[in-house]
């Protein structure tokens, strides 16, 4: 597993292995590259399901009135904007993305649905968190985790981040636990996306990453397994799409 | 077996919207505290673990319950329907299981009000009154079914006897019993006397 300390190793860029610093530069070109399509993109390639998952996500996160809560990787701000109508006009919202076109189409996404006054952007790597300790209720990061180069850094940090009694969802694509499915979604993931990507978005490559970092992504046990020794308490992930999604939701008490 | 995580998430969903609904339904003896309920025949076990204002529910937890209740699903229907316990098991901290069961006890789903949130209220309103019709016809219709069957069996095809000539029945091997007793008390008793008699 990779670690701070380790910073002359090589990590995973999909199926390649690439110099520890190298990643999140590619990771940026890959999300620099689809930024201004990646709603549409995001409704093509799931059939409009993400809405569904996002929105399930936001179920679990208990949100009270008065709570604030981080967003990171938050791209367009899909949970953002479902989780601030749940916290009210006295909670606090902060939206954190480590890419500026994401961050600013995010943004600027946001303000055109009226979503303001308690709303705040950062830019913010997930390894190194830049808010003091026991800051957050709800922390969520949806199709982020499987991009940041040290996932246990970045969990270790979300779980510093959090308050007594907050909770960190995680959404990501997982492994199918369905018979059968495994091998239809390989077509699907390997043959379809990188075409629908060239055709929409006019990137095939990034949709290649897409498919790739989705496999070299830990499965359910695994992550669940690294939120635990993060520290997290009470973990448990609930399958989606029979398995194709997960979430998973660990506590710090 | 375990179930489905968008069932568990459905579950803790309700539960916390009803709590949500009657805050003071947590009680101080369950805050921090995880209660497993074990439904046994089915072997699932379901982990409820209170913070101050939610519960979270598990399939798997860490540690040890601080109380665990045991039973099949029907007697912890029974016990939620407020009947007897005497088929559940309690292990662990009974104050919080005691706390738990009173918390399953006071839940008061006020359906129509939820369903009028998503129908307004005069749909939901007609369709409580259906319901409540139908609850309503449904009792009679299994009482008048009863009755009638039991008529049957008892009067007509004397299949049966009537609930006087069991209990008399009843009264009569009791009485039956009791005097085999006593009988076998006193030839017992007469075997000792003989004994010690020397006869």
């Amino acid at each position: 597993m990779v670690d701070a300390t380790d910073k002359k190793c090589y990590v995973d860029f999909g199926y390649e292995d690439v110099p520890y610093d190298e990643k999140s530069r590619r990771v940026k070109q890959v999300f620099d590259s689809v930024a201004d399509r990646y709603d549409v993109m995001n409704d093509i390639m799931s059939c409009g399901l993400h809405r569904l998952w996002k929105r399930f996500t936001v179920s679990l996160c208990q949100l009270k009135p008065g709570n604030r809560v981080l967003d990171l990787a938050s791209g367009t701000g899909d949970l953002a904007a479902r989780m601030w109508s749940a916290i009210g006009h006295n909670g606090e919202l902060v939206v954190a993305d480590i890419n500026p076109a994401m961050l600013s189409n995010g943004r600027d996404r946001l303000i055109d649905e009226g979503i303001s006054g308690n709303v705040r952007y950062v830019l913010a790597d997930a390894e190194s968190l830049p808010f003091p300790d026991r800051f957050f209720d709800v922390i969520t990061i949806g199709f982020g985790l499987r991009n940041v180069t040290a996932k246990q850094n970045a969990l270790r940090s979300m779980y510093h981040c959090l308050k007594p009694g907050g909770r960190l969802l995680v959404l990501e694509f997982s492994k199918p636990t369905v018979p059968g499915l495994s091998r239809l979604y390989d077509l699907y993931s390997f043959s379809v996306l990188p075409k629908m990507g060239r055709t929409i978005a006019g990137d095939e490559e990034s949709y290649r990453y897409l498919a790739e970092s989705i496999r070299r992504h830990p499965d359910q046990e695994t992550l669940k397994c690294m939120m635990q020794e993060a520290g997290f308490e009470s973990c448990q992930f609930y399958n989606l799409a029979g398995g194709i999604v997960a979430v998973h939701r660990g506590y710090r008490f | 077996m375990k179930l489905p995580g968008v069932i568990l998430a459905g579950i803790e969903a309700t539960f916390n919207r009803l709590l949500m609904e009657q805050p003071d339904l947590i009680c101080p003896a369950l805050d921090g505290r995880c209660i497993c309920l074990n439904l046994t025949g089915v072997d699932l076990a379901l982990f409820f673990r209170f913070t101050a204002d939610h519960v979270i529910l598990l399939d798997e937890f860490e540690q040890c319950a601080d109380a665990t209740i045991s039973g099949t699903p029907l007697a912890l229907a029974s016990a939620g329907s407020g009947n007897n316990t005497r088929d559940l098991r309690f292990d662990g901290d009974l104050q919080a299981a005691r706390a738990f069961g009173d918390l399953l006890q006071g839940i008061d789903l006020d359906w129509e009000e939820w369903l009028s949130r998503y129908t307004g209220d005069a749909i939901a309103f007609h369709i409580g009154e259906t319901i409540r019709y139908c609850r309503q016809w449904g009792g009679q219709a299994k009482q008048a079914f009863a009755e009638d069957l039991r008529d049957y069996l008892q009067t007509e095809t004397r299949q049966l006897p009537v609930r006087d000539e069991v209990e008399q029945f009843v009264r009569g091997v009791d009485e039956l019993r009791a005097d085999v007793e006593r009988f076998a008390m006193r030839v017992q008793r007469l075997h000792h006397r003989i004994g010690s008699d020397g006869l």
